[in-house]
């Protein structure tokens, strides 16, 4: 009877076989074995084995994939609101940002769920940073090189458009030819994965501007998620969200690492200037309109707006 | 078909040659208009935003997304005019083995089993493009993804129905569809029976291999596999269409039906002739002048086409004769010309490393610099071995070894076919230059292989040759891209059944040196060539074999240059190598005789597979000087 109690889920991801991330899920699957009594068994498919985020979606729907680890560009093309927390030109830094998700999270999730997946745990990706094969001063210097957006991701591309940038489609795959050969001359990149792609070899200069968090989530299909009873569900909520933490922990030291690692091997960072940060300040006043009306809802935006005016002034 | 596939319907393989059209019906007229017109649009996109790129870099609004759904509709279109037309590429060797009895039973059993599995493939896209329908995602300009993903299901029933006419017996189209019953047993959903563990998957994997043996079409055996095994996993059958379309629509997937386009327009449009000058001008005055002739065109083709089977098929025709007239033997002429028919596989634009960097996530272009001086190396050893030979006979038979170079000749052999010449650095300009991304130099390309043959080249050439080339190439493409997509299918399987994690641990368990693992390698990839065509092979092996080489420390781009070259020598390899069928169809001789004449060759190039593999520095050294 235990054998036909058990309950098997599949979690896909993209994080490298072996990567600490992956490993978090590991342990996050362990234990939830414990906990359940074997009756819930989660295998994880690391490496994207499952394919990249669009497809491991896709499986999701089919019924092949019950859970899956992703970053908001996955879960925005399930609803654009996932963007809303990943604004250019928004948050200042990781405690700023923290504060705001800790309120706006939830009702993100809950229009996840209006299309079938559940929210389980939020975790990081990390900051959008420039990575460029020229150094980056100025708002002028950045406009003055070839600018890549990712094809598969229509949402960076239009936040560069929106903020008076005419990006270079590239796919991906493309990205460090691209920079070898001269057709893009920066790109927006979290640092772990600049590190991970190798893209710094030929994209030798980073200004440390943090220009957009992005973050990711642990997500359940409901048709998964019904096939566990309440206590069960209590359990993977519990130890995903103790995932999300280490996670998010794992991230910021994961990206003290790879930008020392980067920098020991010819990166050069340049630290953003003020006349930077403010240029880029006024673009965003051009930018926020855009994103308010189009791509997350209006009363969304204020309140967000809102929550970080009011943690700026409770701290400064 | 794709000859390069894995095997052939030879009587429709894909030369210039054939060409006589039957009266379409109305429905055929729109496939052909639909599909063509797809892969116009597909290279037109890419070229449109490339030339706007410098006034306006953002191009056209989501222009890529646009070009990936075309070749969706591209590869499924394409199928089904593949298979209207019986060019569905199958396993030949099959249906002429058995007697003129059984030949129709055995054809009729594998037409039922084909069109079963086809049904089946058409039920679970219509599953997966109604997942797309509630997800409403959208492709751009309000057009819905599932506009895009419904025509999977339309492209497997018509093929399902053509394959129901052919048929040849009464009883085999009565067994067709009193098989489907067997996919509506085994649906858990309709019947509420759970029938895994019970060993049905055998006895049905079984009838799928003697379809297959005796003239399914190869995705029918790949597709029909997977899903019997991933139902036995308790997996969705609706995975295959998933993988398919996921496959079909990565950014790098378009360059695949591109530079085909481009080499058909090439081959169908006399380019071919206009090189043999060439090359003959060069190289006519060494001693076996033509056979090295052979050797460069097919070296050519193969980069072009990706496929030796396109080259042994296209460039046979041609060069055979030629080498007669120069005084070869037909024996050797068959060897040479069967063994020269894969040597372009590595060299740029091969759709073959392509495929083998989406699927093995490396740098396209490092894998193609990767691969130079492996190519050179085994047409130095092929050329070398030949003009060896020639130079024993010379003066006793040989023709063409008499002239000497003529500067003035070879200048204007070159100028007559300077355009033709000049395409690799086109190619390999636009896409080193930084002014295109890799869909876009395909898309060139094929804009350039149009100016050539219909501009440059016209003689007399009209607007309905070109429709015609581009059905025929839509015809191959569609043949190619439904294995690719089927064998995904057995991919997920794999992978969903963790079969790439219990051979590494397998592998790992009783091999220790790197060198061990190589050599277990070759024999495996030996093995894997003879029997899979070089599409699937990627595609299915390359998720097993990548993380082992990893494991091993092998680079990834010696390890991906290992397997292209160790492939190639499996379709040389007897009894079942693919391109030993296709020259003793394409050549005429026995295939017995095919056989003792590629050994010579076949051991030259195994001599060039082992020095690849155990001399790292042949594949790394270019890469590391390039790019580092
Ligand atoms: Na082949
Ligand atoms: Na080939």
């Amino acid at each position: 009877a235990a054998a036909e109690a058990r309950v098997n889920l599949r979690l896909a991801t993209v994080a490298p076989r072996g990567s600490a991330y992956h490993l978090i899920l590991d342990k996050m699957a362990a234990e939830i074995g414990r906990e359940t009594g074997g009756e819930v068994r989660i295998r994880i498919i690391a490496g994207g084995a499952a394919g990249d985020e669009t497809a491991m979606i896709s499986k999701m729907r089919i019924g092949q994939v019950q859970m899956a680890a992703v970053s908001n560009i996955g879960l925005a093309e399930l609803d654009p609101s996932a963007w809303t927390l990943s604004i250019p030109m928004v948050f200042r830094d990781y405690p700023e940002w923290d504060h705001v998700r800790e309120s706006m999270n939830p009702a993100i999730a809950e229009t996840l769920q209006g299309h079938g997946f559940q929210v389980i745990a939020w975790a990081d990706v990390g900051w959008l940073h420039f990575f460029a094969s020229d150094p980056i001063h100025s708002l002028e210097d950045l406009q003055g090189l070839k600018l890549a957006g990712a094809s598969n991701d229509q949402t960076v591309l239009d936040l560069l458009r929106w903020s008076g940038f005419d990006p270079v489609q590239i796919s991906s795959v493309e990205l460090v030819s691209g920079f070898q050969t001269g057709l893009i001359e920066a790109v927006p990149m979290p640092i772990v994965l600049a590190e991970g792609s190798q893209i710094y070899r030929s994209a030798k200069f980073m200004n440390d501007l943090p220009w957009a968090p992005l973050q990711g989530a642990i997500i359940v299909h409901e048709q998964g998620w019904e096939r566990l009873d309440a206590s069960q569900q209590e359990v993977v909520l519990r130890k995903s969200n103790e995932a999300a933490v280490s996670f998010r922990e794992t991230n910021r030291e994961q990206e003290r690492k790879s930008l020392a690692a980067m920098k020991s091997r010819g990166l050069e960072v340049i630290e953003a200037s003020s006349a930077f940060e403010s240029a880029w300040m006024e673009t965003a006043e051009k930018l926020f309109p855009l994103v308010r009306e189009q791509l997350v809802s209006p009363p969304v935006f204020d309140r967000m707006i809102r929550l970080r005016d009011e943690y700026r002034a409770a701290n400064e | 078909m794709s000859p390069d596939a894995g095997g052939a319907l030879p009587e429709v393989a894909a030369t210039p040659e054939h060409t006589a059209a039957p009266p379409r019906s109305r429905l055929a007229v729109l496939e052909d208009a639909v599909s063509v017109g797809a892969l116009v649009l597909m290279a037109a996109i890419p070229i449109a935003e490339a030339l706007i790129r410098p006034v306006y870099p953002t191009g056209i609004p989501g222009s890529s997304m646009w070009v990936q759904h075309l070749t969706l509709w591209v590869a499924f279109l394409g199928a089904a005019v593949a298979s209207r037309r019986g060019e569905l590429l199958s396993l030949s060797a099959g249906p002429s083995m058995v007697s003129e009895v059984w030949r129709p039973r055995l054809l009729s059993l594998s037409g039922a089993v084909g069109v079963v599995v086809s049904v089946v493939l058409s039920y679970a896209s219509v599953v997966l493009t109604r997942a797309e329908w509630d997800g409403g995602r959208e492709l751009a300009l309000g057009v819905p993804v599932w506009v895009a993903v419904a025509v999977m299901p339309v492209g497997f029933l018509l093929i399902a129905w053509r394959l129901w006419r052919r048929i040849p017996a009464h009883w085999g189209r009565w067994t067709a569809i009193l098989g489907l019953a067997i996919p509506l047993l085994l649906h858990e959903g309709l019947t509420g029976w759970d029938l895994t563990g019970y060993g049905i998957e055998w006895p049905l994997l079984a009838l799928i291999l003697i379809a297959a043996a005796f003239g399914a079409p190869i995705f029918v055996a790949l597709g029909g596999a997977a899903a019997v095994l991933l139902w036995s996993n308790w997996d969705p059958v609706s995975a295959i269409p998933a993988e398919a379309y996921s496959m079909v629509t990565k950014p790098m997937l378009p360059t695949i039906p591109l530079f085909t386009l481009a080499g058909y327009i090439l081959a169908e449009g006399g380019a071919p002739k206009r090189l043999v000058v060439l090359f003959r001008g060069v190289f006519g005055w060494m001693p076996g002048g033509v056979a090295v002739v052979a050797i460069v065109m097919s070296a050519f083709f193969t980069c072009f086409t990706g496929g030796s089977g396109v080259t042994i098929l296209a460039m046979g025709g041609l060069m055979f004769p030629l080498l007669l007239a120069d005084g070869h033997r037909p024996k050797f002429a068959t060897g040479l010309l069967t063994a020269a028919g894969s040597l372009g596989l590595l060299i740029p634009p091969s759709v073959a490393v392509i495929l083998y960097a989406i699927v093995a996530e490396v740098d396209i272009p490092r894998l193609f610099v990767a691969g130079l001086i492996p190519s050179a190396l085994q047409i130095v050893l092929v050329a070398g071995f030949t003009i060896l030979v020639t130079r024993r006979f010379a003066g006793q038979r040989f023709k063409g070894t008499t002239s000497s170079f003529r500067i003035r000749e070879a200048a204007q052999a070159l100028w007559t076919a300077k355009w033709e010449a000049s395409i690799p650095f086109v190619v390999i300009g636009v896409m080193l230059g930084g002014i295109a991304t890799l869909v876009e130099a395909a898309a060139i390309t094929v804009l350039y292989a149009l100016f050539i043959e219909f501009v440059i080249h016209r003689e007399g050439k009209t607007f309905s040759d070109l429709v015609r080339t581009g059905a025929n190439a839509v015809t191959l493409i569609g043949g190619v891209l439904l294995i690719l997509g089927a064998a995904l299918g057995l991919t997920n399987y794999l992978i969903f059944a963790d079969i790439p994690g219990m051979a590494i641990d397998w592998v790992q368990s009783f091999v220790a040196s790197p060198l061990f693992f190589l050599l277990l390698l070759n024999i495996f990839l030996l093995i894997v060539g003879c029997l899979m065509d070089i599409y699937s092979a990627i595609v299915v092996v390359v998720p097993l074999v990548a993380p082992l080489g990893l494991a091993f420390g092998i680079d990834p781009l010696h390890l991906g240059v290992i397997f292209l070259t160790n492939l190639e020598l499996g379709y040389l390899t007897p009894p079942v190598g693919m391109n030993l069928f296709l020259a003793s169809y394409r050549f005429k001789r026995p295939l017995g005789e095919v056989y003792r004449a590629s050994v010579p060759f076949l051991l030259i190039r195994a001599g060039a597979v082992l020095l690849v593999t155990y001399i790292p520095y042949l594949t790394l050294a270019l890469p590391g000087l390039f790019f580092d």
